[in-house]
This record gives structure tokens, C-alpha cells and sequence, in this order.
């Protein structure tokens, strides 16, 4: 699998040097389609681990901490590929609002655990 | 993992660029414009259904 990604890879930027020769404004479609089919292909090796990062947290209280770990992977795999494609597209503001929201939205996902170490640590001070 | 994708893509992009060229010498430059300019919707158009199916598997593995 790992050879087949990247073989694609090299066949999108080879078709993508192809293409910016012949017209420029055609890269962009290239690109992205070529970034979708690797990234399903990426994505779809990954399940496995997934699954078995959530088959390690069997217990019911100690779920609350796998959750947000598998979410925020997916939020930043997900913010990462959309800013990649702005930059490339030379859209620079809009990648870097991108990466905000993304970070944004992590931090939303991880605020039960920072409550959760808050509250240890009020714990810890007062007795 | 399906390169045919990419390989229309690709034929999309050098049919439109003969396209263009064509028109071009034969004097239509606004035609040659929307030439180009159909080129990139349809791509785009073939890809609206790929982009959802990632973002499809990306939803339910990490149950965002």
C-alpha cells in the first residue's frame, strides 16, 4: 500500500508538471484531486490503528481520554489538508484562517480534560 | 486506491488546452475562455463526489 502512495504521488506531480506547461489554470483541479485520492487512501490505512487505539481504552471512565485524542487527529488532519490546498492554490490568508479554526476546534475538543487536570490540581492545593 | 481519477483529470486538461489553442487561432478569444473556464467546473464537478466520500471517512473513523 505504502508503495502504491507513492507511486501516486509521483504520478500526480508528474502530471501536475505536465499540465503547468500546457496551462497554468488547470494545475489546481490536478492538484486537488490528486490530494483527495491520496489522502482516501492514507485515510483508509489508517483505520486499523484507530480501531485499536479505541479497543486499548476498554474501561467506560477512561474513554473520556481516547475520544478527544482520536477527534483532535481528525480535526487536524482534516485543517491541515484544507490549508495545504489553499497555499497551493497561493491563497495564504485563507490557509492561515483555516489552521485557526482548526486550532480552535481542538482546543474546544480538549477543554473536559484541561477542566479535568484544573480540577486535580485544585484538588492537590486545597487539601 | 484509483489513479483513473487523476488519469481524467489529466485528459480533461490537455483536451481543453488543444481546445483552447484551436479556438484561439481561429480568432474566438472569448469562446477560448470559456473553454478554459468549463474545463476546471467539470473537473470540479467530478470531484464533489470524491471530496464528500473523504470527508465521509474521515467522520465516522475519528467520530468527529
Amino acid at each position: 500500500m505504502m508503495m502504491k502512495i507513492c507511486g501516486g504521488a509521483l504520478l500526480v506531480a508528474f502530471v501536475t508538471l505536465l499540465i503547468r506547461q500546457l496551462k497554468p489554470e488547470m494545475t489546481m483541479p490536478v492538484t486537488v484531486t490528486g490530494a483527495v485520492i491520496l489522502l482516501l487512501a492514507v485515510v483508509g490505512m489508517l483505520a486499523p490503528q484507530i480501531e485499536y487505539i479505541n479497543g486499548l481504552w476498554y474501561a467506560e471512565e477512561l474513554r473520556g481520554y481516547a475520544t478527544p485524542l482520536v477527534k483532535s487527529l481528525g480535526v487536524a488532519l482534516v485543517a491541515q489538508t484544507a490549508s495545504d490546498l489553499c497555499r497551493d492554490m497561493g491563497e495564504n490568508s485563507a490557509a492561515s484562517k483555516v489552521e485557526f479554526a482548526g486550532k480552535l476546534e481542538i482546543m474546544l475538543i480538549c477543554l473536559p480534560l484541561i477542566d479535568k487536570l484544573l480540577e486535580f490540581a485544585r484538588g492537590l492545593l486545597l487539601g | 486506491m484509483d489513479f483513473d481519477l487523476l488519469i481524467r483529470v489529466a485528459g480533461v486538461g490537455l483536451t481543453v488546452c488543444a481546445a483552447y489553442m484551436i479556438v484561439k487561432k481561429a480568432g474566438g478569444e472569448e469562446q477560448a475562455m470559456l473553454i478554459s473556464l468549463v474545463g476546471v467546473v467539470m473537473v470540479l464537478l467530478m470531484l464533489v463526489g470524491k471530496i464528500s466520500e473523504l470527508l465521509d471517512l474521515i467522520r465516522s473513523l475519528f467520530g468527529l
